[in-house]
This record gives structure tokens, sequence and C-alpha cells, in this order.
């Protein structure tokens, strides 16, 4: 009642009152954005606790059926076999395997393109050659693991003893799908180095290698981090390359020249419809999708944890 | 003169100086090249994927009937 008469009280022209109903009617559409943006976010944050929450019930009605000796000491995975084996491990060695070798591939490869693009190249040729490396992000996967398949390995096996299907393939071109990705990132964190620090450097008499590698390096050293982790992430993470180029035979083996399978291909192959759901060869699924999901979520919070330690504030 | 009065215990002498700079930007501009063979592999690879695409899908395509 109170607030009617205060606000009776004032003397609003037409202009005044049309503004300030203006600005209510402003308010009600912040909040309506507001909730609708909120919403959007929830949908995102539901459907990622549904993925886990999905996956853990079924690893958990897994391992009732299975035991973690079974899983973490057994050497052999043969879910499809008579004589059953659940041994996460040749499926995690055909994983790191390739991942390893891409990472070999990924790393230097990409960092070089991202220091010379940020450093040495002039800003028009920058201009082109970087959307051309990141073209190499917008190829499929699936043209990867053909050439890997049908052009790489037919030319590795005229120096190499390779299986046809083999490891360093798959892993040859799975770095070369994610060095865009580390070089990419790599040189949005070479390029937000303050100017003044490479001027500083400069300054006092050292040389481009130098100011690069004890100036420019370790101020970008935590975006640089965060993009060689999420670089594993996605080589972790890849199924198409190696379902094609790497094989379907889990084999416990450091041998990159022979057919190995990781568990994003054992996932692509159970998923193919061949296994009844419900079955146990069903919930080897979920056993290994867990694996996988803790594996990059542990590399995530690496990689969190890694750029927040080394993170420069100029 | 003025040389010597800038010069202190940390400072290198021109003669010493000189020889290791040449040395130094001779590090540096092989490390360019290594930098650049980097880049170039990747773009070399982008090229020969294009090309083994095109070279075996246009066959197919130019196939009369196809």
């Amino acid at each position: 009642m109170q607030n009617t008469n205060s606000r009776d009280d004032f003397d609003f022209d037409g202009e005044d009152r049309r503004s300030l109903e203006k600005k209510a009617g402003d308010d009600i559409q912040d909040k309506i954005i507001a909730v609708i943006l909120f919403g959007c976010a929830l949908v995102s944050v539901l459907t990622t606790f549904g993925i886990v929450f999905i996956i853990f019930r079924v690893t958990f009605e897994f391992f009732q059926e299975v035991s973690f000796t079974q899983f973490f000491l057994d050497t052999q995975w043969t879910p499809l076999f008579a004589e059953k084996h659940f041994g996460i491990w040749p499926l995690l060695n055909g994983t790191l395997l390739t991942t390893t070798i891409a990472m070999f591939v990924a790393i230097p490869l990409g960092l070089s393109a991202a220091i010379y693009l940020s450093e040495y190249a002039s800003p028009k040729m920058a201009a082109i050659l970087r959307p051309a490396v990141e073209l190499l992000a917008g190829v499929p996967t699936v043209v990867f693991g053909y050439f890997a398949l049908l052009f790489v390995t037919p030319v590795l096996r005229n120096f190499l003893p390779l299986e046809v299907f083999n490891a360093l393939s798959a892993g040859l071109m799975t770095g070369i799908m994610v060095m865009p990705t580390v070089g990419s990132i790599s040189l949005d964190a070479l390029q937000s180095v303050p100017r003044s620090l490479r001027e500083g450097a400069y300054a006092m008499g050292v040389t481009k290698l130098e100011v690069i590698t004890k100036v420019i390096f370790p101020a970008a050293f935590s975006g640089i981090a965060a993009s060689i982790i999420l670089g594993i992430s996605r080589a972790v993470g890849e199924t198409m390359i190696v379902v094609i180029a790497a094989g379907q035979q889990p084999r416990l083996s450091l041998n990159p020249f022979q057919t190995v399978e990781t568990m994003t291909a054992y996932m692509a192959q159970i998923s193919g419809g061949d296994s009844p759901r419900g079955s146990l060869n069903y919930k080897t699924l979920y056993a290994v999708g867990a694996v996988l999901l803790l594996l990059t979520l542990a590399l995530n919070i690496v990689s969190h944890q890694i750029a927040s330690r080394y993170k420069e504030k100029y | 003169m003025a040389s010597s009065f800038y010069q202190n215990d940390f400072q290198e002498s021109t003669e010493e100086f000189n020889p290791q700079l040449e040395k130094r930007e001779k590090i540096g501009k092989i490390f360019e090249i290594l930098f650049l063979i980097g880049l170039s592999i990747g773009l070399v690879v982008l090229a020969i994927l294009v090309f083994d695409v095109f070279k075996d899908g246009l066959g197919r395509l130019l196939t009369p009937g196809f």
C-alpha cells in the first residue's frame, strides 16, 4: 500500500514512465533468456550425467559376473570366444600404442607448425598456411583410415615387415589427424604472449631461437601442455582410423608392426549388433567404455591442473 | 675507450661475442628450417591424401554408366 502511494507521489511525465516500463520489460526479457540459457546448459549437464549413469550402471552389472581380478590382471581379451577371458590390458595396450605413435608425430609436427607460423612466417604467409594446416582437422577420420590402410601401409611395407593391419600406420595417421589440434591451440598460446616480453628479450641481444626457447615457450607452456593433452585425448578416443587400419586382434604386444585392437575399435565391433542386449558380451561394451571414460577424464583433470599450475598472468 | 668504460665481469669482449653470435644465429637458422619442415610435412600429407583420393575417386566417377 505504502509502495503504491509512494509511486503515485512521483511526478512522471509520459516519456519517463515509458522508459521505466520498457526497462521493466527488458528485465523480464533478460530473465526469460537467462532461464532458456540455463535450460540449455542443464540439458548438456543432464545428458553427461545420464551417459555416465548408464555406463556405470551396466558396468556394475558386468562386475557382478566378472571379477576385478579377471578384468585387471588377466592378459587376454577373448569375450567372444568359447573360452572367455576379460583382461583389459590387450585393449589398453592397443590404445596406448597407437596413441604413443600418434603423439610422436603430432607433438613435433604440431609444435613446429605453431612456432613457425607464430614467430617466423610473415603475416601474409601465416594467413595462407594456417587455414591449410587446419584443413587437416576437417578431413573425415574414415578418409584417414582408408588412406592409412590403402596408401600408408603398402608404402611402409616396402621397407618394414608390417602386417596388413598394424598399429604403426594407424598411429601415424592418427598423429596427422591430431596435429592441427596441437598446432592450432599451441599457436594461440604462443601468440597470446605479450609483445613486450619478446621485445625485452631482443633488447638483451638474444637470437630469435633463444627468444622462442627461453621466453616465449615457457610463457606459453600452460597452453601448449593443454594442447598436447587435448591431442592425447583425441588420439585415445579416435575410432575410425584404428578400426580400419589397426585391425581387431587384441594383443598384449609393443610391436607396432603387428595387428592390435584398441578400446574404441572393440566398442565399434560389439556395437555392430552381433551381441544380444543384456548378454555378458554386451556388458563388456560398457565396461570398456567406463575405462575409456575414466582415462579421458584423468587426462582432462591433468590438463586442467597443468593449465592452472603453469598459467602466466601478464 | 667507451667500450672499456662499460666493460664489466659479466660482459664478453667483442672478440669473444662476435663468433658466438654467428654460431647462435646459425643454430637459429637450422631450427627455422626444421620448424618449416615440420609444417611442410603436414601440408605434404594433406596434398598426397587429396591427390590419392582424387586419383582413385575420379577414375571411378568417370567410368561410363557410373
